[in-house]
């Protein structure tokens, strides 16, 4: 009976799921639950030209570093080379010579394939993508240069893979500013997306916090103690010379506008912390906010038209939306005792933001109409300052789900989370940089 | 003022890049492995599934003939009853009274006769279908009324349950072979694909098409590559007589999101 009674349910969730009425030649049955929520992607080792020590041991890091660059991304789940039936050194690697049902019977529904050639300190890496299951070679580049530049070279090619799926630029060309107190201060740090080559930017020997990246990737601004109050500091990257903002009171939460050299920042000479628009080297073009009480962290949107910014004009920190133009204001969050840092996604959809609940802080996005606030971090204790990839696919984070605080990277769903890089002392108050990275 | 934006994005000289030249093979040529078929649907060798599937046996549960037989004074018993012992009794008994009389009532307008020949020719109509007689439209009417519910004496009612059976099991199936990033194609929870297949009687799939593409080509690709990895599906049961099976699938990341 019990068994039956069970049949009786497969049947009924099949039929209620099932058939479509319109569809009046065969039944449908839905398919909306994929087993595996990213793309199957196989990078076997490279072919080697040469077969010197060498060159193996370079082709291998080379292969190994394309399969991590594409695995950051969140969009794949990499194979593993175990289950290949594939040889680099007996098979090719172009599509006439490869066997196309070999992947696609370990599942792989993307192959991307390496023919490398080391010379000298000279490298030639011929790298193809293919679709496996149209048995089609769907990009293909062939890169010179030296060994030294081996990194970029790679991203280079993965940035073409990203742009292939998804139109996009992505996120290889980015970098990550944070704060660091290893040397015993809060410094800023700068270091590529995926946590590499870590290095610090600012020698204050002061407490240096709230980095912001203009969207070129040319200027930084910071707030710093380093003349003992805490003043804001627009820094030229290339040249080193930075502009100050030094009112009196606070000078602090830098956001550059989108695509321009100005920027939204909080100064509280007025005796009010308020939101003033600034030109790139400090001077006031305008004030941005006008309420008693507490308006800081501006975020924009990507066409610069609205900043979101964190007031308390209700009674507790709140997150709020400006409209520039007609300088309407309206509550974004209502949920949660205390919700703070905005970043507004580069896609424009999204705000990330933390939220204080319990005691613990967890980050949650909510659409810009205020709809559908979703939290993304469950680990406590305390989960802060998120700040998007620029192609709004990721979002990087500070936590101390370990012990001290570390940076953290996510997808814009929550998943795969991941610590970045592990410094002396603890680092907080990440900022994506856009894609400006020559690589 | 610095330039925003649009500043090149890559150093030149330092990387040169070309596009491969193709179809020229690698330099080392290593000796080719057979070259990929033009494959419309890829035809695997019968992988161990990761979970197994059950069978699609003739199922236990079909065992009791077709109730084809239900004649015009029916027996008032509804099946209900059997599962739900706070049913009312008396209430029961009532309306089945009720229906009785108002059979006897229909009855007594058509001659005995006619009656009697109208039931012989249903329960000859029934056997003629359990002995393996041809099934008629009803396997792919499909939307049509669940077998052991249904009752009505038009018959097909096993194959009509062993094919639901069978549904379940190739979208279980499918599902499985589903590779589809969310993040991927975007926020849309609203898209959706539809693409049939022909399943032959050993599982093969023999064509897949779209009858709705979803206007993303993401979407589109990752549902045709499930349907070619899926490939062959179970046999098809074993009492569906007919020499191949078409079924579609609406392929939609609905309610997807963070899981």
């Amino acid at each position: 009976m019990r068994r039956r009674i069970k049949l009786y349910i497969l049947i009924m969730s099949v039929t209620l799921l099932g058939p479509s009425l319109s569809w009046a030649e065969y039944d449908v049955i839905d398919i909306t639950k994929p087993f595996l929520r990213k793309i199957p992607l196989a990078v076997p080792l490279f072919k080697n030209a040469v077969g010197s020590g060498e060159e193996k041991q370079s082709s291998q890091e080379a292969a190994d570093f394309l399969s991590d660059s594409l695995d950051f991304t969140g969009y794949f789940k990499l194979l593993d080379r175990g289950a290949f039936l594939f040889d680099p050194e007996t098979n090719g690697v172009t599509e006439t010579d490869l066997n196309f049902q070999n992947w696609t019977v370990v599942g792989a529904e993307l192959l991307v394939t390496g023919y490398y050639r080391l010379t000298g300190d000279d490298i030639t890496i011929e790298l193809r993508l293919f679709d496996t299951f149209k048995a089609r070679r769907v990009l293909g580049k062939k890169y010179t240069g030296k060994v030294a530049n081996q990194r970029d070279i790679i991203l280079r090619f993965c940035t073409e893979v990203i742009k292939y799926l998804t139109g996009g630029e992505g996120i290889f060309g980015s970098e990550i500013a944070f704060v660091s107190n290893g040397t015993g201060n809060k410094e800023i740090y700068i270091s590529a997306f995926d946590g590499y080559n870590p290095r610090r930017l600012t020698t204050n020997n002061a407490i240096t916090l709230f980095p912001a990246w203009s969207s070129d990737g040319k200027w930084l601004a910071f707030t710093s103690y380093k003349a003992g109050n805490p003043d804001l500091y627009i820094r030229d990257l290339a040249k080193a010379q930075e502009s100050k903002v030094s009112k009196q009171g606070i000078n602090i939460t830098p956001a550059w506008a989108p695509g321009k050299f100005e920027l939204a920042a909080t100064l509280s000479f007025s005796g009010d912390q308020e939101i003033y628009l600034l030109t790139g080297s400090g001077k006031i073009i305008k004030r941005l906010t006008k309420s008693r009480g507490i308006d800081v962290t501006p975020t924009w949107s990507p066409d610069g038209k609205k900043i979101a910014f964190v007031s308390n004009r209700s009674g507790n920190a709140q997150i709020y939306i400006k409209d520039l133009a007609t300088g309407r204001v309206n509550r974004l969050t209502y949920e949660g005792q205390k919700n703070t840092q905005p970043s507004w996604s580069p896609r424009g959809d999204k705000i990330a933001y933390t939220s204080q609940m319990d005691g613990e802080h967890h980050i949650f996005t909510i659409g810009t109409d205020g709809q559908n606030p979703v939290q993304l971090t469950y680990e406590p204790r305390d989960n802060e300052s998120p700040s998007w990839s620029p192609d709004g696919s990721l979002i990087v984070f500070s936590s101390d789900r370990e012990g001290p605080n570390r940076i953290y990277v996510m997808t814009a769903f929550g998943t795969d989370q991941r610590r970045l890089l592990v410094l002396a002392g603890e680092q907080t108050n990440p900022k994506w940089s856009m894609n400006h990275q020559n690589n | 003022m610095p330039e925003f934006g649009s500043g090149p994005r890559f150093r030149s000289g330092v990387v040169n890049v070309s596009l491969v030249s193709l179809p020229s093979g690698p330099p080392a040529g290593g000796p080719a492995p057979a070259p990929a078929k033009p494959q419309p649907v890829v035809k695997k060798p019968p992988e161990k599934p990761a979970v197994k599937i059950p069978e699609p046996k003739p199922v236990p549960v079909v065992k009791k003939p077709p109730e084809a037989v239900s004649l015009a004074p029916k027996k008032a018993k509804p099946k209900k009853s059997l599962k739900k012992k706070t049913l009312d009794r008396s209430k029961l008994i009532d309306s089945a009274i009720e229906r009785v009389e108002k059979k006897v009532e229909k009855t007594e307008t058509d001659s005995v006769a006619s009656a009697i020949e109208e039931l012989k020719r249903k329960i000859a109509a029934s056997e003629g279908q359990t002995g393996g007689g041809s099934v008629g439209t009803s396997p792919q009417a499909g939307t049509g009324s669940i077998g052991p519910t249904g009752g009505s004496g038009s018959g097909g009612a096993r194959v009509q349950e062993s094919i639901l059976i069978y549904q379940a099991e190739i979208q279980y199936r499918i599902q499985k072979n589903w590779a589809f990033s969310q993040q991927l194609a975007g926020e849309s929870t609203e898209l959706e694909a539809i693409l049939a297949i022909k399943v032959l009687r050993n599982g093969e799939i023999e064509d897949i098409w779209f009858d709705k593409k979803s206007g993303n080509a993401y979407l589109d690709d990752s549902a045709y590559k499930a349907l070619v990895k899926s490939n062959p599906l179970p046999p098809l049961p074993t009492d569906y007589v007919r020499p191949h099976y078409k079924i579609g699938l609406r392929f939609g990341p609905k309610g997807l999101k963070r899981e």
